[in-house]
């Protein structure tokens, strides 16, 4: 429906032919896609006509407007009538070039292929074997290319994550490279670092097995030349511890006191803290920084932890490390946030000795590194580990001791395990998963996932948009196909209509081509003739229809023949039609010429009616008008008779004043038989129904006899009655009919002349007689003269004591000349002067004789009981 | 004296035209149907016939019909009396026979027995009078 909203609304149309032509006009822009569309539409429409079993033809008339304003047409034929193949020819014209493509489809396969030419002789030639130079297996189907892109789609998606997994992996792989040398740099600097803690402290330890004693001095000298700070950063402070026993405790502390070697005051304040009685005591000694000493005198002993590792440090001679450990202030008390650990280092009296027992015995003291891991993992990671890696470092109980750069998410990691003398710290070291990538190595991952998504999305919406296209095509043409069953379905309903009209007609309906073939026979037809249709149709009509006069049974056909012949409105004929069994049936038939819209004769429409009801119908009436006229005379003359004969003493003498009712009912009855016959007359003529026997006459004696018939009633009213001696003349009419009028006009100036004369005279003309009755009477006013012909109609203003008359006889005898081809009237009439009146017969031949012989000779064929 | 036969089913008219003839003074001799016409022409023998066209049993066409076949009936005049007023019922009786027509309704008694005596004395050569 909305393909022909859009066409009608653009001042086209989409029409069926009643002979499946359809024609299609648009008038529009011309762009690929219009012209996609109809031919898409019009192969659709094709395509289904086809699959629905019917053949279609399109004529397609479009003027599509190009910008250059120039018209194409667009026509569509079918080459190959039996073919495979839908062929549409489309001619349009492109920049004001003819541009000639035509659309081929195997309807069967649905394979198309479009042939352009932008030459026409080189077009058509094409067109006269289209098929020749086509491989239809070169021609993909439309499915497959849906199918090709649908694969593309997927290749694509499936080619751009691979790369992109790739890109990715790559990245990864590359980044994990650069953690994992991150990492491996990392720790060996940290062990590197430690390692050179420990060479440091056993450098240390030479100098105490070096000398028997060392002195506060000496140990400073020492302990600067290390440059703790610079050369080992992380280190907090060396310190020296001196094992000593309870019983030993006051010497030391009095050595310690006097130690003068850096102090020229010595320490007189130096104490042992906490000074609790332990089975050994490792003593705070030396603390190498000044001012740092405070925590001097201390005794390691009393914590478990130090004293544990210390002791297991002097039982294996070799550095050790404690455990996670809060560092100890200035005064001896661990500080709460401060976590670290010692790496002690056993100093002997000489080398480190071989046995346990001897170690033990040869122990003197011990050296112990004092690291905060703040310090420390600050020192050793900010040099090595980039900042971008987290790192979190956790003792041998698994706590965190150093946590840097936490990150989450998704993170490459490296666990390793750092042993620190005998302790074991686990570092993990985490980066993101691209870990060093710059921006355009990671964005390249993004843009290749980026650029195969648009590319797939892309093809997926050509895909779309073709497939979209194609299921408008295809709508458009199922819509078409609607508009078109539809209107095929009106024009069937309407065919339906006009056969269910026909048919319910009565009378019976043929219609003719130009030839005189029938192309049309209704039922009413089949019936009266007796013959079907299928006998008739397609046949001249003379073949099976004939037509025959109803006496003579000559060939009456005129009027079909007339009306063939352009003749319009003829008159109904009465002839009779033969009937398949032999019979032939009366039947009133009139023909009329069809015409086209220029005006020309294209055949005749023949309407015919079985008349037979109608003429027992008629003849019924007749049988009744007769009748009824017969039995109100029988009265009549009876009533008529019987009063002339009493009157005339034929029962005897009648008393003299019985004579005048008698004669007044005489009169009256006889007026009432005139009145009867008149109207008898009146309805005959008017039926056509009055028998006119024209014949060829002489009107002389006609005219001899009446006036010598009625003299003898003139006579009586001293009213000479005579005829004017004249030529004779010939004429034609019904002398029967011709006396009767005589008679009337006589008869009516005899009603109207007391005196003076009527005289009868003739005067030849052209073509015709006049007949003149001229009387010397009253006379008729002007306004009298216009009514005297109408039925009933009386002069009454001369009438007072004259005979009555019907008022019908100047109506009868009027209308019985006219029918003979002549005119009856009032020639000349003075009130008191008298009239003339006149009526004129056709001589034989004239024009009005014919005609006038025509026409009764047709009532005469309708009515063949005419009385 | 001249006999006349007169064929009519309606009394009315058997009454009048045999008082007329009677006081015209013809022999009257009436019949009901032209069956009883038949008979009375071979038991009367008259010089005159006039006859009705519309009668049960036979009506006037068939009389002359009748009339017609049987040699020894021919030559007697006979005049149709009718009320049918048509100009083909006159050319019928007229082809039949008759040698005139009158419409009862139409004509006076006396032209009737006028009619009668133009025949039978031969003064008239004109046969019908519509």
């Amino acid at each position: 429906m909305f393909l022909r909203r859009r066409l009608e609304s653009a001042d086209n149309s989409v029409n069926l032919d009643p002979d499946g032509v359809i024609r299609l006009t648009y008038k529009g822009p011309q762009t690929r896609q219009t012209l996609r569309t109809l031919t898409d539409t019009l192969l659709g429409i094709m395509a289904e006509q086809r699959g629905a079993g019917k053949k279609v033809r399109i004529i397609a008339d479009m003027r599509l407007i190009t910008h250059t304003d120039s018209s194409a047409r667009l026509e569509s034929k079918w080459f190959l009538e039996e073919a495979d193949f839908d062929v549409l020819a489309i001619v349009g014209n492109r920049y004001l070039q003819p541009l000639i493509f035509f659309v081929l489809r195997d309807f069967r396969s649905g394979k198309k292929i479009v042939k352009y030419f932008t030459d026409e002789r080189r077009a058509s030639k094409w067109a006269s074997n289209p098929t020749r130079d086509i491989n239809f297996n070169q021609l993909k189907p439309h499915s497959r290319f849906k199918w090709a892109v649908v694969a593309m789609i997927v290749l694509i998606a499936g080619s751009t994550l691979s790369s992109w997994f790739q890109v990715k992996h790559r990245l990864e792989v590359e980044a994990r490279g650069r953690f994992d040398a991150v990492v491996s740099n990392n720790i060996e600097h940290i062990t590197d670092r430690l390692g050179i803690y420990t060479e440091a402290l056993y450098g240390f330890r030479g100098l105490f097995h070096s000398s028997d004693e060392v002195n506060e001095r000496e140990y400073q000298a020492y302990f600067d030349s290390l440059e703790l700070s610079k050369k080992y950063p992380g280190i907090n402070s060396i310190n020296y511890n001196t094992s000593l026993t309870d019983a030993e405790i006051p010497a030391f502390i009095d050595s310690i006191r006097n130690d003068r070697s850096l102090n020229p005051e010595g320490d007189p304040d130096f104490t042992i803290s906490p000074n609790k009685n332990h089975e050994e005591h490792f003593i705070v000694t030396y603390v190498g920084v000044k001012n740092v000493g405070s925590n001097r005198g201390v005794d390691l002993a009393d914590n478990e932890e130090r004293r544990t590792t210390l002791q297991a440090a002097r039982d294996s001679g070799l550095p050790t490390a404690t455990e996670t450990i809060r560092l100890l202030d200035a005064q001896g008390r661990e500080q709460p946030n401060v976590k670290g650990f010692l790496v002690t280092i056993p100093v002997y009296k000489d080398d480190v000795p071989q046995t346990l027992a001897e170690r033990r015995a040869a122990h003197k003291g011990f050296l112990n590194a004092v690291f905060d891991y703040q310090k420390l993992f600050n020192q050793t990671i900010a040099d090595t580990v980039p900042d971008n890696v987290a790192v979190q470092i956790k003792d041998s109980s698994g706590a965190v001791v150093y946590d840097r750069n936490h990150v989450t998410g998704d993170l490459i990691a490296s666990t390793v395990s750092i042993p620190i003398a005998g302790q074991s710290f686990t570092m993990e070291i985490q980066a993101p998963k691209l870990y060093g990538a710059n921006r355009a190595e990671r964005a390249l991952a993004f843009y290749v996932l980026a650029f195969g998504i648009t590319l797939a999305g892309l093809l997926a919406m050509v895909l779309w948009l073709q497939d979209r296209g194609r299921k408008r095509a295809v709508e458009l043409a199922s819509a078409m196909t609607e508009d078109i069953k539809t209107e095929r379905n009106e024009a069937i309903a309407t065919k339906n209509k006009d056969e269910a009209i026909l048919s319910s007609i009565g009378d019976g309906v043929l219609v003719l081509d130009n030839d005189g073939n029938v192309i049309l026979f209704n039922q009413a037809a089949e019936r009266i003739s007796g013959m079907l249709a299928k006998e008739v149709l397609g046949k001249p009509y003379k073949d099976t229809l004939i037509f025959q006069h109803e006496k003579t049974g000559a060939p009456a056909d005129d009027f079909i023949l007339r009306a063939l012949s352009g003749l319009d409105g003829e008159m109904a004929a009465r002839t009779v039609l033969k009937r398949k069994d032999g019979t032939a049936i009366p039947v009133a038939d009139s023909a009329a010429p069809i015409h086209n819209a220029e005006g020309q004769v294209v055949g005749a429409v023949v309407v015919f009616r079985d008349t037979t009801r109608e003429k027992q119908l008629e003849r019924m009436k007749d049988e009744l008008l007769s009748v009824a006229s017969h039995e109100l005379r029988t009265p009549m003359g009876a009533v008529r008779a019987n009063v002339s004969m009493i009157l005339e003493g034929d029962y005897g003498p009648v008393n003299k004043e019985l004579v005048e009712p008698l004669t007044d009912i005489k009169a009256s009855t006889v007026r009432l038989v005139e009145l009867v016959n008149d109207l008898l007359s009146v309805a005959r003529l008017e039926a056509g129904r009055m028998k006119f026997t024209l014949s060829e006459f002489d009107i002389q004696p006609i005219l001899k006899g009446e006036v010598g018939n009625l003299a003898p009633l003139g006579k009586e009213k001293d009213v000479e009655i005579v005829l004017k001696p004249c030529d004779p003349a010939t004429v034609q009419a019904d002398p029967d009919k011709v006396k009767q009028v005589l008679n009337n006009l006589i008869g009516n100036s005899l009603k109207f002349t007391d005196q003076g004369s009527i005289t009868v005279e003739t005067a030849p003309q052209q073509d015709k007689v006049e007949i003149a009755v001229v009387d010397t009477g009253v006379g008729i006013t002007p306004e009298d003269q216009q009514k005297l012909f109408g039925k009933f109609q009386q002069i009454t203003s001369v009438q007072d004591g004259k005979p009555a008359g019907t008022g019908l006889g100047l109506y009868i005898s009027r209308e019985m000349i006219r029918k003979m081809g002549g005119d009856l009237w009032i020639k000349h009439s003075e009130a008191g002067k008298g009239s003339t009146f006149a009526f004129t017969l056709p001589l034989p031949g004239s024009s009005e004789a014919t005609q006038a012989k025509q026409v009764i000779e047709q009532e005469s064929a309708s009515h063949p009981d005419q009385k | 004296m001249h006999k006349v036969l007169i064929i009519e089913d309606e009394p009315a008219y058997r009454k009048i035209y045999k008082r007329k003839f009677e006081v015209s003074g013809y022999e009257v001799e009436t019949a009901q149907n032209g069956v009883e016409g038949l008979e009375k022409m071979r038991s009367f023998s008259p010089h005159i016939v006039f006859v009705d066209l519309m009668m049960p049993q036979m009506d006037g066409f068939r009389f002359l019909d009748e009339i017609k076949s049987d040699a020894t009936l021919q030559g007697i005049p006979i005049v149709v009396l009718t009320n049918l007023s048509t100009s083909e019922d006159a050319q019928k009786v007229l082809e039949k026979g008759a040698l005139a027509i009158l419409v009862k309704s139409d004509t006076e008694p006396n032209a009737i027995v006028e009619k009668a005596n133009q025949i039978l004395t031969g003064a008239t050569t004109e046969s019908s009078q519509l």
